[in-house]
């Protein structure tokens, strides 16, 4: 999984696959989500090609450290895969989720 | 690269996977290879050696380690659409179930990780630092996995073995859709036609109709 930070936008985009491996770049993830402007944090998921339990888990832990700093996190433009995975797991009911 | 174990008159269908790379496993993985073994797990892969695998069947045999460190789900869905034509929505099902129950074997069923730890921050980097250690230990990094995947024209099933103690599946079922191993039972039933768990919880098989 690879990220792209756009602080003064409040944005980070992931892309590739994200899965339970990938905790070095979720770290990475976290800390960004503290240095970036802004109540809301948005997570651009349209360049994301798959997800495991063990990444939506990793969300959820963003979501709530994005809560912890007074931050609300966006999930945007989840699609194929990843928002299939969404729809099983009922995440709407968990996060907001914009196409 | 992929070396034949055994040679019979079809052709090498027992390779033998360096454990270096996705690269050299696809190339372990080519027709006419039935069975793929990682190097040094021919010796505790002996019964399953003398098994004769048919064609309709893919087997592939790695270490926990090469489990945890490489895209196996990937390379071994590759390796059946060289077999079988799989549509693209079934491709997606079968990559985003047996993932699910690959890692599944590998946290929870060989290095025995306890699912309740990833629920915070710091308990995901302690997750982390409890499988580097474990790795470092020989045993525990060279306990087998094995993948099966059987198909003929109307279904395709794979299998996915731990090394593992095993589980009670009610305990799993019951906590359905609320935790990150509820999730993935969740996610192997939805995108797999059944699910079955056998061997006391350290088998997982998953069917889907073709």
């Amino acid at each position: 999984m690879q990220i792209q930070v756009d602080r003064g936008a409040g944005q980070i985009s992931m892309s590739g696959e994200f899965t339970f491996t990938d905790h070095a770049p979720f770290k990475q993830m976290v800390s960004e989500l503290f240095a970036t402007t802004g109540k809301s944090v948005i997570l651009d998921l349209s360049k994301l090609d798959f997800i495991d339990s063990a990444g939506l888990g990793m969300l959820l832990l963003a979501r709530d450290e994005a809560k912890k700093n007074d931050r609300d996190l966006i999930l945007r433009r989840p699609s194929g895969q990843v928002k299939r995975m969404f729809g099983v797991t009922k995440f709407s009911t968990l996060f907001t989720i914009e196409d | 690269m992929g070396s034949s174990l055994q040679a019979p008159e079809s052709g090498p269908r027992v390779t033998c996977w360096d454990g270096t790379s996705e690269a050299t496993l696809e190339a372990a993985l080519e027709p006419p290879a039935t069975q793929c073994i990682e190097v040094g797990l021919a010796e505790k892969c002996k019964e399953d050696l003398d098994q004769a695998v048919e064609p309709g069947h893919l087997s592939l045999v790695v270490t926990t380690r090469s489990a945890y460190k490489h895209c196996i789900v990937k390379v071994f869905i590759h390796a059946m659409e060289h077999r079988t034509a799989l549509t693209e929505d079934l491709r997606v099902r079968i990559y985003s179930a047996v993932q699910e129950a690959l890692m599944n074997a590998v946290l929870h069923g060989n290095l025995r990780i306890d699912p309740d730890t990833r629920g915070s921050l710091d308990g995901l980097v302690a997750a982390h630092d409890a499988i580097e250690s474990k790795l470092k230990s020989s045993d525990v990094a060279q306990a087998p996995i094995r993948m099966d995947a059987l198909w003929d024209a109307s279904q395709l099933r794979v299998l996915v073995h731990d090394s593992g103690v095993g589980y009670e599946p009610k305990a799993v079922q019951s906590r359905a859709g609320e935790d990150s191993m509820g999730r993935g039972l969740a996610i192997l039933q939805a995108f797999s036609d059944n699910v079955a768990i056998l061997d006391g919880g350290t088998t997982v098989e998953l069917e889907f109709r073709l």
